[in-house]
């Protein structure tokens, strides 16, 4: 990615911005400009998200973008949709409080072995209330091999498209 | 869909003298159809791999995410069937008694094919080194997770214990439950969200 040319772009974006809010009223001025001050590449998606959540703030950062070079539009485009997948990423690997997460894994570590199918389809027969009295529950609430079971034991409207869903990907 | 009789069930079947006379069809109540089957009347069994095939399949196809595997399981599931319907005690308990025989099909495919696995699993390494005192907070600290859990709404549950537990993958997580990459970020966002907030305030409620 030139990295230059998003710098150069935010800095145009910050310019454009400004003039904008000259036409605002004091208040959403005040707001566009303290979410646009600091506007950088490394806090982009965050001020799009903040302008986007007000209609008028929005509709001043895309009256702002379509004032910028198509060259620095795409540089924008690009920054944001990497920035996106990035935080998918840190979303993905966030880890839970240490104490939680050792709790979590010690859980996996006394389950226990699975139950019959026997048991299985007639843990599935009763309403959630009497699942949490069933024997089997303190295994199954923590257990993804049965949970997955029993939500595909359970005919669920729509289930043949996902179905072809699955097998178009094979 | 292309279930037929297992092979060998017309060969397999008892008879008898004056079964073979009735001419039973699908809208027979099951118990009546067992009844026929256990005097040897070839078309009452038939009649019950008409009357339950479909569901049988599609419970299969579901489970084993395969309409080839769900094809072979539901014929194994009727050669099971016939073979042990001699210790079927009552017809009307057919339809619960097929589904015990289909799901322990589906657990054999599945284990054999590690269907259901999460990538990379390994047997969880036992923590052995634990003072009593950390093994009672342990013991305690599970117990709470546990109420936690049957807290969240049930699909909050399966992802975040596919996630946590388990160590799934988004994408493996995806596969598997036929939710869309949307559902499984809000859900396990909004999971772990309720969590943390309930385990943060552990203690202060009491």
């Amino acid at each position: 990615m030139d990295t230059p040319l998003i710098e150069e772009s935010c800095g145009e974006l910050r310019r454009l911005l400004a003039h904008e809010a000259e036409q605002l009223e004091p208040e959403l001025r005040q707001e566009i400009l303290r979410v646009t001050s600091g506007l950088t590449p490394a806090n982009l998606l965050e001020s799009y998200g903040r302008l986007n959540a007000h209609p008028a703030l929005s509709m001043c950062f895309g009256r702002a973008v379509a004032n910028l070079t198509a060259g620095m539009r795409t540089s924008l485009k690009t920054h944001l949709r990497l920035d996106f997948v990035r935080q998918m990423q840190r979303l993905e690997a966030t880890a839970l409080h240490p104490e939680l997460a050792q709790t979590l894994k010690g859980m996996k570590e006394v389950r226990g072995s699975c139950p019959r199918a026997e048991e299985i389809v007639e843990y599935e027969e009763l309403k959630p209330t009497d699942r949490r009295k069933n024997r089997i529950h303190p295994h199954v609430r923590v257990c993804s091999r049965c949970r997955l079971l029993l939500l595909n034991m359970a005919e669920p409207s729509g289930w043949e498209k996902h179905l072809q869903a699955l097998l178009g990907r094979c | 869909m292309t279930t037929h009789l297992p092979g060998n069930a017309q060969a397999d079947l008892p008879r008898s003298e004056e079964s073979p006379a009735l001419k039973p069809t699908v809208s027979w109540r099951d118990e009546d159809l067992v009844d026929l089957v256990l005097r040897g009347n070839r078309i009452a069994f038939a009649c019950i791999v008409e009357k339950h095939r479909r569901w049988i399949y599609r419970l299969c196809a579901r489970m084993l995410q395969s309409t080839d595997k769900a094809d072979d399981t539901t014929q194994e599931v009727f050669a099971r069937a016939l073979e042990k319907m001699p210790m079927l005690n009552h017809g009307a308990k057919l339809v619960g008694w097929l589904k015990v025989i289909a799901v322990n099909q589906c657990l054999t495919v599945i284990e054999k094919e590690k269907l259901y696995r999460p990538l990379g699993d390994e047997e969880p390494a036992r923590c052995t080194n634990l003072t009593p005192e950390q093994q009672v907070l342990a013991s305690e600290n599970r117990r709470l997770v546990g109420e936690f859990i049957d807290r969240l709404p049930p699909r909050q549950q399966l992802v975040f214990v596919m996630k946590y537990i388990d160590g799934y993958t988004y994408r493996q997580i995806r596969q598997l439950t036929g939710f869309s990459e949307k559902q499984v970020k809000s859900y396990l966002q909004n999971a772990r969200r309720n969590f943390e907030r309930a385990w943060t305030n552990r203690g202060k409620a009491g």
